[in-house]
């Protein structure tokens, strides 16, 4: 099988350091979850096992 | 179009009703960001009508129950589904009087304190074991974004009361 060079990023480091504010992180979050209703991958992660809720109470 | 975070955080002030972001969503105020497809809120099940009212006026829709959680959805691309999981007014309070303030984008939420929300990632875990990979892999991630917050015994005594046997050693070696 060939091995296929990948693309290196150069990303400075003044960008990967800085901390992103809430409004760019759920923007993102946000656009992700139209792609994922748009093209139907929605219905495969919300049929996971891993998304059923625990039948215990939670207490404190 | 509003946003879910604003539909529910306006809606539930508006109602005087408080309510506690929790799952991935809550994630980005503990330095720590992941997809997520829902937005995981905690209530008191006394109040549990509140957001009912709040969802249901959006448009969102119950698609599923138990006793202790409601699904909600919409049929909005922009809009997440809400997963709220209901507890006795005593935990709500408890949890509640740990917890601060974020800024969730276009909405503010109270969210628990780091140990409340790896207490309840853990009792996840211990409860449905198809969880484990994704929570245990939130927790790590909490936990090294704040090393030392959570001391070594207390974090032992969490895992022993609200995780699965042998969480603590898996945490660790994790770590």
């Amino acid at each position: 099988m060939d091995l296929p060079d990948l693309p290196v990023f150069d990303v400075p480091e003044n960008i990967t350091n800085k901390r992103l504010p809430p409004d760019v992180i759920y923007a993102w979050m946000t656009e992700n979850l139209r792609h994922l209703k748009e093209s139907g991958q929605i219905e495969r992660l919300r049929a996971q096992k891993s998304r059923q809720p625990a039948e215990a109470w939670f207490v404190l | 179009m509003k946003s879910t975070q604003q539909i529910v955080s306006e809606g539930m002030a508006e109602r005087g009703v408080s309510i506690l972001l929790i799952g991935g969503m809550a994630l980005p105020a503990f330095d720590v960001v992941r997809q997520t497809i829902d937005l995981d809120c905690l209530v008191a099940a006394s109040q549990e009508g509140a957001l009912r009212d709040v969802l249901v006026s959006a448009g969102y829709q119950e698609v599923a129950r138990t006793a202790m959680f409601v699904r909600y959805s919409s049929p909005s691309v922009y809009h997440y589904d809400v997963d709220v999981l209901l507890v006795d007014d005593i935990t709500f309070e408890k949890i509640l009087a740990d917890s601060r303030m974020f800024d969730a984008g276009s909405g503010s939420f109270y969210v628990p304190s780091l140990a409340h929300m790896i207490m309840l990632k853990l009792h996840a875990m211990k409860n449905n074991r198809s969880r484990e990979l994704k929570d245990l892999n939130d927790v790590v991630e909490l936990l090294r974004a704040h090393p030392g917050e959570v001391a070594e015994n207390e974090l032992q005594a969490i895992c022993d009361k609200y995780g699965p046997a042998g969480v603590y050693t898996k945490l660790k070696e994790s770590l």
